[in-house]
């Protein structure tokens, strides 16, 4: 599944390069995205309101 | 199993597919009663159908208000209540430079991907309000913190999808309600 900022139907190719900007070489597993999801939404995570994560892999904040 | 979200109400547009779908399979898996949007009819019935926990479902184009409403109300008629609310469903348009991008793809993207958002929001709340809380998660990019060049329709969409989280964040706070986004590479 190509992660939202790529859109869809990107060639292998196109994929390979957005994982190589990333400083952990790789996109993300579906699976990374929503267990993320599922700690935000948790009870446990009651003082976080009003926040964008980034799920990047470390891209964000590379130079 | 996670029984966290045991028996809570959940709504999820863009279920069909993507995160909306692995989202709802891990929720129904541990006991969430869902209820599930997409503008993709047969697949959505394909996902609700091999759940394990009950749920609703129905056809839902997130820019239309009418379709939001009623996607709430089917919370509202079926579990009485709503929990949480993920408000998922977004579209990508074709790559190309800002001069090169037409009204109606820049128009789409802001239908799809932003004024859903404020739609889900604006229904939602209401219900969360009633019965003293909820959360809401709404799905970002990356592009909703930061620009990457020929996707600029998407990216100021997604940056007013940030930009509603935030305010209904401050303005529903004190009401118990808790709403975040998350921004996918």
């Amino acid at each position: 599944m190509p992660t939202p900022i790529l859109g869809t139907d990107l060639a292998h190719t196109e994929l390979e390069e957005f994982a190589q900007r990333t400083p952990v070489e790789r996109l993300a597993e579906p699976e990374e995205i929503v267990n993320t999801m599922l700690l935000l939404l948790s009870e446990r995570n009651s003082y976080m309101n009003g926040q964008a994560i980034a799920i990047d892999g470390g891209v964000t904040v590379s130079a | 199993m996670n029984q966290e979200f045991a028996g809570k109400v959940i709504l999820i547009t863009g279920a069909a597919s993507g995160f909306g779908r692995l989202l709802a399979e891990h929720l129904s898996a541990s006991g969430a009663r869902l209820v599930l949007g997409d503008l993709n009819e047969s697949g959505l019935a394909e996902v609700a159908s091999a759940l394990p926990a009950e749920c609703v479902w129905q056809a839902c184009d997130v820019s239309v208000e009418s379709q939001v409403q009623s996607l709430c109300h089917s919370a509202e008629e079926r579990f009485g209540r709503l929990d949480i609310a993920v408000n998922n469903a977004g579209i990508a348009t074709p790559a190309k430079p800002l001069t090169e991008l037409s009204e109606a793809e820049f128009d789409l993207n802001i239908a799809v991907n932003a004024k859903s958002v404020f739609l889900g929001l604006k229904h939602q709340i209401p219900m969360m309000l009633k019965q003293g809380g909820g959360v809401i998660l709404n799905t970002a990019s990356l592009a909703g913190l930061v620009a990457d060049p020929d996707i600029s329709a998407y990216v100021a969409a997604k940056h007013a999808c940030v930009g509603l989280t935030k305010a209904a964040a401050i303005e529903f706070g004190a009401s118990n309600i808790r709403v975040n986004a998350i921004c996918p590479f």
